[in-house]
């Protein structure tokens, strides 16, 4: 099986329309913005990406809020490939997202039920979940593979697995992997209809946490085998060492308390990088706000790694749907590039039933090339971890996971 | 790598009488009563009762060892469309957020798979693609990609969608008669399959085997040439069957263009029969009691939308 190494990045989230920006924002601990509006008449705050953020695309069919995110995003990043684009387009596409067109199918539903004439709409091509894959394939001329995951809240991180395998067995070659969600009506009342929404802002792992903020948010990666990269001497920002996926099979809604089913979806990771907990350095978290996710999330890392730092991004760009596997994706491999564990962004005290090492403000200095898992999971538990690193510091070989 | 067909199930309105069924195409009542776990039930959505019975009758027929420990694949073009529909309508007739919470879980794409993975008690990974028309060609294509990387050597994949007839009465009645029009046209049934397919080449197999499967972007389905199929690891000759599969809208080359296209003789080429019922986002439906009468055994299935097309490769065991 071939390495597998990121080559390339591009971000769109509430607080950042690139990943220079992204990147220095949680450097700076900005502080997030979270705004309440009216916009889908609920009393909440959530976290909208500014129209600054994202390029409007030249072709006025091009209306799609999910499609504009990940065309930004996208665009970005293949930019890191420079000139050698135009001789190496991707032969892979892999979007994960939660809703796809869902925005777009929204608000024609909604004028026909108020009897107003709705604007032009075209269900198959807009208002699928597929509609944004194929938007994208055809904006970046993209000739090959094209894929569509929705695992709700782990589609971006399950699109990042798939592109890696692809890559590792040597089946694609340049596969842009990742995706997101604009948000959209349905999303934002059916999360506060399951009671999982915050009425002030999300917190994650703190005492008083009440639950998600969601967000909008998108994030792609470059995935290419890494002898390739190492043999042209180019430059990437970190290696896919391992990642594993998994399910709990317990609720729609919530997840085991003791969180044995991350726990074992972490544990396979490490298998699959080869590494053991001790060899991890931080691990950026889910961490959404709610009470039982964060809960359980942090039994699962207290019962593998009790003394690694861990963090969460969620109260700083919200819990960004289909989105967040690839924006924390891309925020662990920030603390690879800058090796420092940044700090977890939430206001409040550290919750007594979440016994993990937070990160406190300032961050935390981490070891030359450290490795770093990022976690992303479903509201209903189906999982995904992947954990980065840079292959000059390469894992001692298998030792066998600990319980 | 093949991957061998082990086990087959579905639940498509095909296999329930006329009086059990709405036009010939809607089942009237799903019969999860004494099949799928109580507390379930109520909570599930029109789909995932069809994709849990089609799962359990295919896991039941390749009699695994542990039967209800593998990965799952799941494919649908419009998941709980049902539930989306009328949560929507809740969404707009209410001032305050009034959503059930139950139609609230149900507007997830992935519901269906998570509720399957419940009711198996099924905590190996799922995943599930939803690319339309296309979708039951992907999941193929990823059991083809996650089994040689990972221990396992089964997968669980399921495929198809709800139909509700009277989505064309409703369709009328917001004057959107070009879709209720098509979806006449297209003769759709309410239908999941389910395939238990091993990359063990020991696993005897009576229903032959998937050979290949993906989803291509093409600037135009013009483009598609035997190089490109080559490229993609399809390999077709004089004994291969082309089935072409229309999809909801799509420009498939015709049976003569393809035939210059892949150089292959125009009567090996196929159009699918339109006037079959067919589930909405499989070809995989129809597979379990396919053309084996009709002496074809190397089947190039191809479907497309947009510019998108699939290609599923499946062979008979003889």
């Amino acid at each position: 099986m071939k390495g597998v190494a990121v080559t390339g990045l591009g971000v769109v989230t509430s607080i950042a329309g690139n990943v220079k920006d992204f990147f220095q924002s949680i450097e700076n601990h900005i502080e997030p913005s979270f705004t309440k509006n009216h916009r889908f008449n609920l009393d909440i705050p959530l976290a909208q990406v500014k129209a600054e953020y994202f390029t409007q695309p030249e072709k006025d069919t091009f209306d799609h809020p999910t499609g504009r995110l990940c065309l930004t995003a996208a665009k970005e990043c293949l930019s890191d490939l420079g000139d050698l684009l135009s001789k190496r387009k991707p032969d892979a596409l892999i979007v994960g997202t939660a809703s796809g067109g869902l925005n777009l199918s929204e608000d024609y539903v909604f004028s026909l039920l108020s009897n107003e004439k709705p604007k032009d709409f075209n269900f198959s091509a807009q208002g699928m979940l597929s509609a944004t894959t194929r938007l994208l394939a055809e904006a970046l001329r993209i000739r090959g593979r094209v894929m569509t995951i929705s695992t709700a809240c782990s589609s971006s991180s399950n699109a990042i697995a798939l592109g890696a395998m692809l890559v590792a067995e040597g089946r694609c070659e340049r596969v842009l992997v990742g995706g997101g969600d604009a948000l959209s009506s349905t999303a934002v009342h059916s999360f506060h209809a399951m009671g999982l929404t915050d009425p002030l802002s999300s917190r994650p792992f703190a005492e008083d946490r009440q639950g998600l903020t969601l967000g909008e948010g998108v994030g792609f990666l470059l995935l290419e085998p890494l002898d390739l990269v190492l043999m042209e001497n180019r430059f990437y920002y970190a290696e896919i060492l391992g990642y594993a996926m998994g399910s709990e099979a317990y609720s729609i809604a919530t997840v085991k308390e003791s969180g044995e089913g991350i726990k074992s979806v972490m544990r396979k990771a490490l298998r699959s990088a080869h590494l053991s907990p001790e060899d991890i350095d931080f691990i950026n978290a889910h961490g959404i706000g709610t009470k039982e996710h964060d809960r359980s999330e942090a039994q699962a890392i207290h019962g593998l790694f009790p003394y690694v730092p861990v963090a969460s991004i969620k109260g700083l760009v919200g819990h960004c749907f289909g989105g967040s596997g690839a924006i924390n994706a891309i925020a662990s491999i920030y603390s690879i590039l800058n090796q420092k564990a940044w700090t977890n962004f939430s206001n409040g005290l550290n919750a007594l039933d979440c016994p993990v090492n937070l990160v406190q403000k300032g961050g935390t200095p981490l070891k030359k090339r450290p490795f770093v898992m990022s976690n992303s999971f479903s509201i209903a538990g189906n999982s995904c971890s992947i954990i980065f690193g840079t292959p000059d510091r390469k894992p001692k070989g298998l030792y066998g996971v600990q319980q | 790598m093949k991957l061998n067909i082990i086990g087959i199930g579905a639940c498509q309105a095909d296999d329930f009488e006329e009086k059990d069924l709405e036009q010939s195409s809607t089942i009237k009542v799903i019969p999860v009563r004494n099949q799928m776990p109580k507390h379930l039930i109520s909570s599930s959505g029109r789909l995932a009762k069809l994709a849990y019975l089609a799962g359990l009758k295919a896991l039941e027929d390749a009699k695994l060892k542990s039967p209800y420990n593998l990965t799952v694949a799941f494919a649908s073009g419009l998941s709980e469309i049902e539930s989306l529909r009328k949560a929507l309508v809740q969404i707009h007739d209410s001032k305050e957020s009034e959503l059930n919470p139950i139609s609230a879980q149900n507007t997830f794409f992935n519901a269906p798979a998570e509720i399957l993975s419940i009711a198996l008690n099924n905590s190996y990974p799922h995943i599930t693609f939803g690319h339309s028309f296309l979708s039951a060609e992907m999941a193929v294509d990823y059991a083809f990609t996650f089994l040689p990387i990972h221990d396992y050597s089964e997968i669980l994949l399921i495929s198809g969608d709800q139909f509700l007839v009277q989505w064309i009465d409703t369709l009328n009645y917001f004057k959107q008669n070009e879709y209720s029009e098509l979806l006449m046209e297209k003769t759709y049934q309410e239908g999941v399959s389910a395939f238990v397919l091993s990359s063990e080449p020991s696993h005897d197999t009576n229903y032959g085997s998937f050979v290949n499967s993906c989803v291509i972007h093409l600037p135009g389905t013009e483009s598609l040439s035997k190089t490109i199929l080559g490229i993609y690891g399809f390999n077709i000759n004089h004994k291969t069957i082309i089935m072409i599969r229309e999809g909801f809208r799509d420009k498939i080359p015709q049976a003569k263009e393809l035939s210059n296209i892949l150089n292959i003789p125009q009567s090996n080429i196929h159009v699918y029969n339109t006037d079959e019922k067919q589930s909405m986002s499989s070809p995989l439906s129809n597979i379990a009691h396919l053309d084996k009468d009709k002496g074809f055994d190397d089947i190039l299935f191809i479907s497309s939308e947009y510019n998108d097309i699939a290609i599923l490769h499946y062979q008979v065991t003889r």
